[in-house]
């Protein structure tokens, strides 16, 4: 039987592609991975006025010692597909509660990769901010020892991601590794405050670079970061009080502090960790500088220790936020006619909750167990003590927005269930 | 007595060789001779994606809860299973690395790895094919 030539030529592509998909080589086939974690906990803290939450993205806590399921609980899928060994993409969605949730804040990760050789990797899309140790795997409880990351570090640090790029280099050093990676990048975060309902929008370019060393058991990163805010969050207060000027000398002061258009926050990252497989223990400290005065300058700090007897590892954690500026009385002017102070308190009530809204002046100590009783699942009990400044409690949801005239505290405890799959 | 003599060393005998080595293999076409500890270690733990020659590595496993896996990386790393399936959720969920492939057994390892030259995997000790070679051998405890 005779083939006519383009049918021969044909033919012939079909077996030069067959024999490249049976050859040795051919793991250049578009491979697709879904994966994914989830939490399932409940939480009950003992305070009635206050509520617990697990960082600033939330608006609604655990108080009065009523089980609350939402603060722990979420779960997050995973698809990968690899391309070629230089190109993957990776899209990663999260539901749990949220401020203002939706679809577009659940969406985490939606990046593709390139990497032309082994230890250069270059990220372009919605990327995880790797500003602290626990960054990028927060949400993935199986991944961590604690039933949530330290709340005095994480609760107010809550970026998540940020459209942009990163570039990672790794060097290869004799007994360890070290990466270091620049990223810069732009996101949207809607933040509830206890004195508004819409709360506060914050449009900002984080930018930084970061140092990871792995050695032996140890692990030590440092990182700085710079978050640019391109908006004012605060534009009817700032408004209100530019407008005051002429009867409130101390206005445009204010104002001019607390517009935070052009601001920026300033991190410095320090975090140091040792795992022998028995003992382990991690601490993290980070200080934050502002030029505005809606971000209080402050000290974020955690050291926990713990140890593993077989599947079961108990741990102590010890955490603290402390300002390093003074709380910030606002007085309105004075000798003004009845009426015109009463329009004016507003204003001076505004600006004092502003300055201070991140006053965070709080210590935790804490004890838990973690039980990996079965393959890929664990369980954890914790069970922690706040003590906060009577007007350090922002990290709370302060339900009746009460300005406290004593130092509050609370007792917390913790069931979680992790799981991969 | 001497029967007890000759059973405990018979048990012992026994218990020495069920002390059985873990070898890690490559494809017989792979540039790759020979890996150290600390090579194998940045492979299975996805620190790198390529073998020390620059040439890209496809890294196998076994599935999560075949008793060779826990020995393979208490060995390699003296980490529990739970403890590497927590370290590659960092990885994972992070977007960092892939978790390497899993395979349901040591024959489709070997098998795998005798079609891919880019191919690495474990296997208990054991005779094997000539299109594989050993690079690392690992005691394991049990």
């Amino acid at each position: 039987m005779r083939l006519n030539p383009l049918r021969k030529q044909l033919n012939q592509a079909l077996l030069i592609a067959l024999s490249l998909c049976l050859s040795p080589s051919a793991w250049s086939e578009v491979e697709h991975r879904f994966s994914g974690f989830a939490t399932l906990g409940v939480v009950a803290s003992d305070n009635e006025d206050i509520g617990f939450r697990r960082d600033l993205t939330q608006d609604e806590g655990a108080r009065n010692n009523d089980l609350y399921w939402a603060t722990d609980s979420l779960i997050g899928v995973q698809w990968h597909t690899r391309f070629s060994h230089k190109f993957d993409t990776t899209v990663q969605v999260v539901a749990r509660d949220r401020f203002k949730n939706d679809f577009e804040k659940s969406l985490e990760w939606a990046f593709i990769r390139y990497r032309p050789v082994d230890g250069l990797d270059i990220r372009l899309g919605r990327l995880g901010s790797d500003i602290f140790m626990l960054s990028e795997y927060r949400q993935v409880g199986y991944a961590f020892q604690w039933v949530r990351p330290p709340l005095e570090f994480y609760s107010w640090l809550a970026l998540y991601h940020f459209d942009g790029i990163d570039i990672n280099k790794r060097f290869d050093l004799s007994n360890g590794t070290l990466n270091i990676k620049a990223y810069y990048g732009n996101t949207r975060a809607d933040f509830p405050t206890n004195y508004n309902e819409e709360g506060v929008d914050i449009d900002f370019n984080p930018a930084g670079v970061s140092f990871k060393l792995e050695w032996g058991n140890w692990r030590g990163r440092y990182t700085y970061s710079s978050v640019s805010i391109n908006n004012n969050i605060l534009e009817p207060l700032t408004d209100g009080l530019y407008q005051v000027q002429s009867v409130w000398a101390d206005a445009k002061a204010y104002a001019d502090s607390i517009n935070s258009e052009g601001k920026t926050m300033e991190y410095h990252e320090v975090g140091l960790g040792y795992d022998n497989n028995v003992w382990w223990a991690q601490t993290e400290y980070t200080e934050l500088t502002s030029d505005s005065g809606s971000f209080v300058n402050s000290s974020y700090f955690y050291f926990t220790l713990g140890r593993r007897f077989g599947p079961v590892s108990l741990y102590a954690i010890a955490g603290s936020v402390k300002p390093e500026e003074d709380y910030r009385n606002v007085t309105g002017p004075e000798g003004l006619p009845p009426l015109y102070a009463q329009q004016i308190q507003p204003l001076v009530e505004g600006t004092q909750e502003t300055l201070n809204g991140s006053y965070l002046d709080q210590q935790c100590r804490g004890l838990g167990v973690r039980w990996d009783f079965a393959s890929r699942k664990a369980l954890k009990f914790q069970v922690e003590n706040y003590e906060m400044d009577k007007n350090g409690t922002n990290l709370w949801v302060n339900y009746e927005n009460k300005d406290f005239t004593e130092d509050q505290s609370s007792t917390v405890i913790s069931l979680t269930m992790d799981v991969l799959f | 007595m001497i029967k007890k003599l000759i059973l405990t060393i018979v048990l012992m005998g026994c218990s020495i060789a069920s002390a059985a080595d873990i070898l890690v293999i490559v494809n017989a076409d792979s540039s790759v001779d020979g890996l150290t500890h600390k090579q194998a270690v940045d492979l299975f733990m996805g620190r790198v994606t390529a073998f020390p020659n620059n040439k890209p590595a496809v890294t196998l496993d076994l599935e999560t809860g075949t008793p060779l896996r826990a020995h393979f990386y208490k060995a390699l790393t003296g980490k529990s299973e739970a403890q590497v399936d927590a370290y590659w959720a960092t990885l994972v969920f992070a977007g960092r690395m892939t978790q390497p492939k899993q395979y349901d057994s040591e024959q489709t390892l070997i098998q795998t790895v005798a079609d891919n030259s880019s191919a690495i995997a474990y296997v208990d000790k054991q005779p094997l094919p000539a299109n594989v070679k050993v690079v690392l051998e690992l005691p394991s405890e049990e």
